[in-house]
C-alpha cells in the first residue's frame, strides 16, 4: 500500500516483458476468433432489442417520492430570445434530511409552461435541461455554481420560472498527416479545472466522430476553457484473440514503458496518437480554448500524430503457477482522465491472449480472474504505454487483491457509544474500479474490507452523535487527509480513531442587502493540506437566516474562512480560488474541541 | 460506370504454390512437420474512376482461422497482409470518402467473394474504390425548430427469408445542436431516410415523443419517399418530425401456479409491411408487476418469458397490446410451459429408399426479428418448444429429397402457410418427404454465363413462397442446377448478373423481370431443361 497524495496512477503489477519476435508463425487452432465487445456496437441495430436491462426494473412513477399538496408550476424560455423552449425536460426532486432521493419528471408544453402538483412539503431541487441549451438547476447562477434546494410548505404554489441559454460549440477539421480528411476520429471537448493535484480534464459536451469530410461540431458546451483532443476509436472494438502465447522470459517490474521507432511499412496498421489541439500528443503542449456563454469556436482544425497500432500478447498466471482465464480490459487514458472506453474480453483457458490494433497511448491493463467458490477473484494491473511497438511474451501475475483489518476506536481510551458505523472505500478513479468495497464496524469496534485494487479515499458513516474521525492510520501511516494506493496482496491493517472533541465553527454572513443563498468556505492556510480528501477545507450554504455552522475541522493554528454570495461547484477545490480567496479571508485558530463564532462580511463576486 | 463497377475485384496474379514455396528460405528442421505455412495476400487499392492509388485505406482480412488483421495501405495504395494461416479469409477495404468493398463484389451490396488460401500461398489483388456520398440535412420540430440529438438513418429495403426488411446503410447519425446531420459513406442509389428523437426520460409525467419519421415527413412507410444520391455526390434533406403522445404500458406477470412471475418483457410491433419495427424490453418487479414507457401508438405483442436459465425457457406468456395515445393499465399475463409440437417425418407413397439422415426443422415466428427454434429430429420424429404466435416450419433436405407437403392433422396442409401452436395443440403434424423430385438444370449462355444467377418462381404472385422460389449460381462453364422445386404449371426463370442476397425473394425484382422470363410446366418427377440467356438491362 502506497500513500498517494497525487493520484498520480502508480498500481502494481507482477509482470514482465520480453519482447519477443514480432511476427513468429502463428500457431491457431480451437476456436475462432472472439469478438471484442465494442460498447458502441449495436448503434444501428434493429428489432427489437434482445436483453432487459437492470435499470428498467421499477421505472416509472416511484412510490418512493412523497405525495402532498404543494405545486411548482413554471415556464421555460431561452434566454437569449425569450421565447419558450418546448419540450424541455424538467425534473424534481425530493431531498430528504435522511434517506434516498426520488424524484418526478415532466416535459413543458408548446408555451414552454410546466407543472408537478401532489408534491409534499419539504426540500426539492428542480432541473432543466434540454438538448442545444445548458442544463439548468433553479436558482443557479451559472452552469457549475452551487444552489439551495427550493424549501415548499404544504398547499404552497411555487413559481419557477428558467431562463436558459444555449450551449456552446466547437467546431472544426480533423486531417491526416497528408492533410486529408479522416472520417471516424472521436473529437471531445475536455473542460479544464484547477484543483491542488493540477490540472483535471473532464469530457464535457458530446463527444463526436469526424465525418467524411473530417469536420465536427461538439456541442452542448458550458462556458469554461476547453482542450480538444481526438482519439483513434479503434481502441473501443480492441480484438482480443485466445490462445496465442510465446511466452517469454519473467521479469519482474513496477510499470513498463515501451518505447520504439515508428517506422510504417505496408502490413501494418496506421493509427494516430491521442492528439490535442493544434495539434500535440502531450497535454502540456496543448492550447486551450476559450468559451463565453453560447459562444462558438470554428476553425479548431486538427492534423493526427500517426503511428503504427501495437499487438499486445501475453499470458495469465494465477498466483498458483497455474494459467488462468480471466478477464481482461484496456483503459485508455485521455488526459488525466481514463476513458470507460476499451477492450475488454479474456484470456483463454491456457492463459494466453492478444490484443490487436492498439492505437499509441497510456492503459492501464486490467486482469480479472475467474470466482472460485468463494474467494475473490484474483486480480492485476499494470500500466502499459504503447506507441507503435508490439508488445509480447507478457507475463502477468495475478494475486489476491488487497485487505483491510481495521479497528475503530475513541481518542480516549474510552468505549465508544452504540452505533452502527459503515466503511466505504471510494474508488478515486470510478472507471476503473468495478468495485465499492463496503463494511459495518462490528460492535468490538474490528471492520474488514476485501477485494481492493488501486487508489482509494474511506468514509464513515452513522457515526455516534457527537463524534467525529480524529485520525485514519493505515499500516501506520497517516492517510487522514489522502488517499491510498492499494495493490494486489496488500495486507492493510487501519485504525480509525474518533473524538467526540468536536470543533464547532459558527456565525453570521453581514451584507448590506438581503443575503439570500451565500456558501462559507473555511480552509487551512497551508496549500499542503488542500487535497481532495482533505478535512482541513469545508464548504457550507447559508442558512435563509444569513447563519452557518461548520463542524468536524481537525485542529489548527492558522484558518481563513470568507463567505461569498456564489460559488461554483469545483471552486474549493481549486487552489487559484483559495488562493484568491485569501485576500478576503477572516483568520483564527482551532485546538481540539473549539467553539468559535464568526461574523464574517459578505463577499459579492 | 457499369464497366468499371464490373472490372472493380481483379485477382492479378496467384503465385502457385510451389513458386511461393521456393520463394523462401531453407526451413527451420525443427518446425517442418507442423509448422503451418502462412500464406500472404498483398495488392493495391486505387480510386475506380481514375486509377490513382489510394493511401491510408484501412484493409481488413477475417477468417475462420487465425485472429483478424488490419493494415493501412502506404502512399503507393499497396498493402501486404502477412503470416496468414491457410483457408478462406473475407477482405474489406475502406477509406474515408470512399465506398467500403468487400473482395469480389461486383457493385454495391453485391456478393462477397472469400480469398482461397493454400498453405504458402501468395495471392496478389486490386481492388478498385468508388466515391462514395452523402445525404445530409437538417431535422426541425413541427414549430421549424431545430432538433438536436435526433437519429437519423439512412435505409434500403431488401428481402431477408422472403420478408421485406429494412436494413441500415452506412452509420446513423446524430443530429447536432442545429439540426444538422450527415450520413455519410453511401454508394449512390435511393434511399430511404427517417428519423426520430427522444425528448423526455421514460417516466416523465408528460410524454411527447418524436415519432420515427420517413422523409418527407410522415410516419407510414406507404407513404415514404425515397431520397436519391448520384455517385459522389450530396444530397439535401429536410424535413419535420412529427410530434406522437406515447403511453405506458403496465400490469401483471403471473406463472401458471398464480404466482408473480419473474418474467423478462420483450414488446414487439407487429410487423407491417416492412420487418422494421419498434421494440422494448424490460423485465418484471419482484411482485411480478411492470411498466413500459415510452411506447408509440401501434399494435405489439408482449411477450413474457420466465427462464430457467440464460437460454432455455420454463414459461412463456404473450398477448396482444394496442396503443392509441392512452396508457395501457392493467395487462394481465398469464405464463405457461411452451407448447410442444411433436411430428413426424413421413414419406409420400411410393418412396422406396429410407428417409434420409439430415433433415433439419425449423420453427420461424412470423414476428420480426425474431430467431427461429430448431427441432430435435430423432429418426423420423421431432419435437420442439414452439415459439408463441404464428409460424412458418421450415424442414431442409438432403440433396436428392424434396418437402412434398407440412400437414396439420393429416388433412391441412400447411406447407406455406402459417401455424398457431396456441390453436392447434396437440395436433400432430407430419413432413412428408419424397426422392421423387423434379429437376430442373440447363445452361446460361454467352460469355456472361459463367457466375451468373438463374431465378425461378412462379407466375401466379399468390404461389411467392419461398418454397417456390428458388435460385443458383452458374458454374464455370454457364450450368445450373435447381432440384426439387414442388411441381406446378407456369414456372418462370430468368438469368441475371447479379443477385443480391435475398432478391430472389422480392417482389419487385420479380415483377420487373417477370415479363422477360422463360415459361414452363413442371410435372411431378419431371427432369427439365433449361437453356437461358443473361437478361440485358
Amino acid at each position: 500500500m502506497r500513500l498517494c497524495s497525487r493520484f498520480a496512477v502508480v498500481l502494481a503489477v507482477a509482470l514482465v516483458v520480453a519482447d519477443g519476435p514480432a511476427l513468429v508463425a502463428q500457431r491457431q487452432g480451437g476456436p475462432g476468433p472472439a469478438q471484442g465487445g465494442s460498447p458502441s456496437g449495436g448503434r444501428g441495430r434493429q428489432g427489437p432489442p434482445p436483453a432487459p436491462r437492470d435499470d428498467d426494473r421499477g421505472r416509472g412513477r416511484s412510490p418512493q417520492v412523497p405525495a402532498g399538496t404543494a405545486v411548482i408550476r413554471g415556464r421555460v424560455v431561452s434566454a437569449t430570445t425569450g421565447t419558450p423552449v418546448r419540450r424541455a425536460s424538467i425534473a424534481a426532486v425530493y431531498v430528504p434530511e435522511r434517506g434516498v432521493e426520488a424524484g418526478r419528471n415532466t416535459q413543458t408544453d408548446d408555451n414552454g409552461v410546466f407543472e408537478f402538483r401532489g408534491l409534499a412539503a419539504g426540500r426539492w431541487t428542480l432541473r432543466a435541461s434540454k438538448s442545444g441549451y445548458i442544463e439548468q438547476q433553479f436558482g443557479q447562477r451559472s452552469a457549475f455554481a452551487t444552489t439551495d434546494p427550493i424549501v415548499l410548505d404544504e398547499g404552497q404554489q411555487f413559481v419557477a420560472d428558467f431562463r436558459l441559454s444555449r450551449g456552446g460549440a466547437i467546431t472544426g477539421r480533423v486531417v491526416d498527416e497528408f492533410g486529408d480528411p479522416l472520417a471516424g476520429a472521436n473529437v471531445t471537448a475536455l473542460r479544464v479545472q484547477s484543483t491542488a493535484q493540477g490540472i483535471r480534464t473532464t469530457r464535457t459536451g458530446t463527444s463526436v466522430p469526424s465525418d467524411d469530410n473530417g469536420a465536427y461540431r461538439i456541442y452542448n458546451l458550458p462556458p469554461g476553457q476547453y482542450y480538444v483532443s481526438l482519439n483513434d476509436p479503434s481502441a473501443a472494438r480492441m480484438i482480443v484473440i485466445s490462445p496465442d502465447g510465446d511466452p517469454g522470459s519473467t521479469l519482474r517490474a513496477e510499470s513498463i514503458s515501451i518505447s520504439g521507432q515508428v517506422t510504417l511499412s505496408n502490413g501494418e496498421r496506421r493509427s494516430y496518437a491521442p492528439t490535442y489541439y493544434p495539434g500535440t500528443v502531450t497535454l502540456a503542449d496543448a492550447q486551450r480554448i476559450t468559451l463565453g456563454l453560447g459562444d462558438e469556436q470554428s476553425g479548431i482544425n486538427l492534423a493526427v500524430v500517426p503511428a503504427r497500432a501495437a499487438r499486445i500478447a501475453g499470458r495469465v498466471v494465477g498466483s498458483n503457477g497455474q494459467p488462468i482465464r480471466a478477464t481482461i480490459s484496456l483503459h485508455s487514458r485521455l488526459g488525466q482522465a481514463f476513458s470507460p472506453s476499451g477492450g475488454r474480453n479474456g484470456s483463454g483457458t491456457d492463459g494466453t491472449f492478444t490484443l490487436t490494433s492498439v492505437p499509441p497511448g497510456d492503459y492501464l491493463l486490467n486482469v480479472l480472474g475467474p470466482n472460485v467458490g468463494a474467494t475473490p477473484p484474483e486480480v492485476a494491473s499494470m500500466p502499459i504505454v504503447v506507441d507503435g511497438s508490439d508488445i509480447t511474451g507478457l507475463t502477468i501475475v495475478t494475486g489476491s487483491a488487497a485487505a483491510i483489518q481495521g479497528l475503530v476506536v475513541s481518542d480516549n481510551g474510552m468505549k465508544l457509544p452504540d452505533a452502527r458505523i459503515r466503511v466505504t472505500a471510494v474508488p478515486v478513479d470510478s472507471s476503473l474500479a468495478t468495485f465499492m468495497p463496503r463494511g459495518d464496524v462490528n460492535p468490538n469496534g474490528t471492520f474488514e474490507l476485501a477485494g481492493l485494487l488501486g487508489v482509494y479515499t474511506f468514509r464513515f458513516e452513522s457515526l455516534p452523535s457527537g463524534w467525529m474521525v480524529k485520525s485514519v492510520t493505515a499500516n501506520g501511516i497517516d492517510i487522514s487527509d489522502n488517499a491510498a494506493e492499494f495493490r494486489p496482496a496488500d495486507r492493510v491493517s487501519m485504525r480509525v480513531e474518533l473524538t467526540d472533541r468536536v470543533s464547532q465553527v459558527t456565525g453570521t454572513v453581514r451584507s448590506d442587502r438581503a443575503v439570500k443563498g451565500g456558501t462559507v468556505v473555511v480552509f487551512a492556510d497551508d496549500p499542503a493540506k488542500w487535497t481532495a480528501a482533505s478535512r482541513f477545507v469545508k464548504t457550507v450554504r447559508l442558512t435563509e437566516s444569513g447563519q452557518f455552522t461548520v463542524s468536524g475541522l481537525p485542529p489548527h493554528q492558522r484558518y481563513l474562512a470568507v463567505a461569498v454570495d456564489f460559488i461554483e461547484q469545483d471552486e474549493p477545490q481549486n487552489p487559484d480560488f483559495l488562493q484568491r480567496a485569501k485576500a478576503a479571508a477572516a483568520t483564527f485558530s482551532l485546538s481540539a474541541g473549539d467553539q468559535k463564532v464568526l461574523d464574517l462580511p459578505l463577499v459579492v463576486r | 460506370m457499369r464497366r468499371a463497377l464490373a472490372a472493380l475485384a481483379v485477382v492479378l496474379a496467384a503465385l502457385d504454390t510451389a513458386a511461393g514455396q521456393q520463394a523462401r528460405p531453407p526451413r527451420d528442421a525443427r518446425t517442418t512437420s507442423q509448422a503451418v505455412q502462412p500464406a500472404a495476400i498483398t495488392g493495391r487499392v486505387t480510386a475506380a474512376e481514375s486509377g490513382v492509388p489510394l493511401r491510408n485505406a484501412i484493409v481488413s482480412a477475417v477468417s475462420g482461422m487465425g485472429f483478424p488483421r488490419e493494415v493501412t495501405t502506404d502512399d503507393r495504395g499497396r498493402f501486404e497482409l502477412r503470416g496468414l494461416e491457410p483457408g478462406s479469409w473475407q477482405v474489406t477495404v475502406s477509406r474515408t470518402g470512399y465506398i467500403s468493398r468487400k473482395f469480389g463484389q461486383s457493385r454495391p451490396f453485391g456478393r462477397e467473394q472469400p480469398i482461397s488460401l493454400t498453405v504458402g500461398q501468395q495471392v496478389g489483388v486490386e481492388i478498385p474504390l468508388t466515391r462514395a456520398s452523402a445525404i445530409v440535412g437538417r431535422i426541425f420540430d413541427e414549430y421549424g425548430e431545430p432538433i438536436t440529438a435526433a437519429r437519423v438513418a439512412v435505409l434500403r429495403p431488401t428481402m431477408v427469408r422472403n420478408r421485406r426488411y429494412l436494413e441500415q446503410v452506412g452509420e446513423a447519425d446524430s443530429t447536432d445542436d442545429t439540426g444538422a446531420f450527415r450520413v455519410h459513406s453511401l454508394p449512390a442509389g435511393e434511399y430511404f431516410v427517417t428519423a426520430s428523437a427522444r425528448l423526455a426520460p421514460p417516466d416523465s409525467v408528460v410524454q411527447t415523443t418524436l415519432a420515427p419519421t420517413f422523409y418527407p415527413g410522415t410516419p407510414d412507410f406507404a407513404l415514404a419517399q425515397k431520397v436519391r444520391v448520384t455517385s459522389a455526390a450530396e444530397a439535401t434533406v429536410d424535413f419535420a418530425l412529427l410530434p406522437v403522445r406515447t403511453a405506458r404500458v403496465s400490469g401483471f406477470v403471473a406463472t401458471s401456479e398464480g404466482r408473480p412471475a419473474e418474467a423478462f418483457l420483450s414488446l414487439a410491433a407487429e410487423a407491417g409491411d416492412v420487418g422494421m419495427s419498434f421494440g422494448s424490453g424490460g423485465v418484471t418487479r419482484e411482485d411480478g408487476s411492470f411498466l413500459m414507457a415510452d411506447i408509440p401508438p401501434g399494435t405489439y405483442t408482449l411477450i413474457a418469458e420466465v427462464r430457467a436459465s440464460p437460454s432455455s425457457i420454463a414459461e412463456i406468456g404473450a398477448v396482444t397490446v394496442t396503443i392509441a395515445g392512452a396508457d395501457v393499465e392493467g395487462v394481465s399475463v398469464v405464463t405457461a410451459k411452451p407448447g410442444t409440437l411433436r411430428g413426424t417425418i413421413a414419406a409420400d407413397a411410393g418412396v422406396r429408399r429410407p428417409i434420409p439422415e439430415g433433415i433439419e426443422i425449423v420453427a420461424r415466428p412470423r414476428r420480426a426479428g425474431a430467431e427461429g427454434t430448431f427441432a430435435s429430429v430423432t429418426g423420423t420424429t421431432f419435437e420442439m418448444q414452439a415459439p408463441p404466435g404464428p409460424f412458418t416450419l421450415d424442414a431442409s433436405v438432403p440433396d436428392g429429397w424434396a418437402v412434398k407437403a407440412v400437414q396439420l392433422g393429416g388433412s391441412l396442409d400447411a406447407s406455406d402457410a402459417a401455424i398457431d401452436i396456441g390453436r392447434e395443440q396437440g395436433v400432430p403434424v407430419t413432413v412428408l418427404v419424397t426422392d421423387r423430385v423434379t429437376d430442373l438444370s440447363g445452361t446460361i449462355g454467352g460469355a456472361e454465363g459463367p457466375g451468373a444467377y438463374v431465378v425461378v418462381f412462379p407466375a401466379d404472385s399468390t404461389q411467392w413462397t419461398p418454397r417456390r422460389m428458388r435460385s443458383a449460381q452458374a458454374d464455370a462453364r454457364g450450368r445450373f442446377r435447381i432440384a426439387g422445386l414442388p411441381p406446378g404449371p407456369r414456372y418462370l426463370a430468368v438469368a441475371v448478373k447479379d443477385l443480391d442476397p435475398g432478391q430472389e425473394n422480392d417482389p419487385d425484382f420479380l415483377q420487373q423481370v417477370q415479363s422477360q422470363a422463360a415459361t414452363f410446366d413442371l410435372a411431378a418427377e419431371e427432369k427439365r431443361t433449361l437453356d437461358l440467356k443473361v437478361l440485358q438491362p
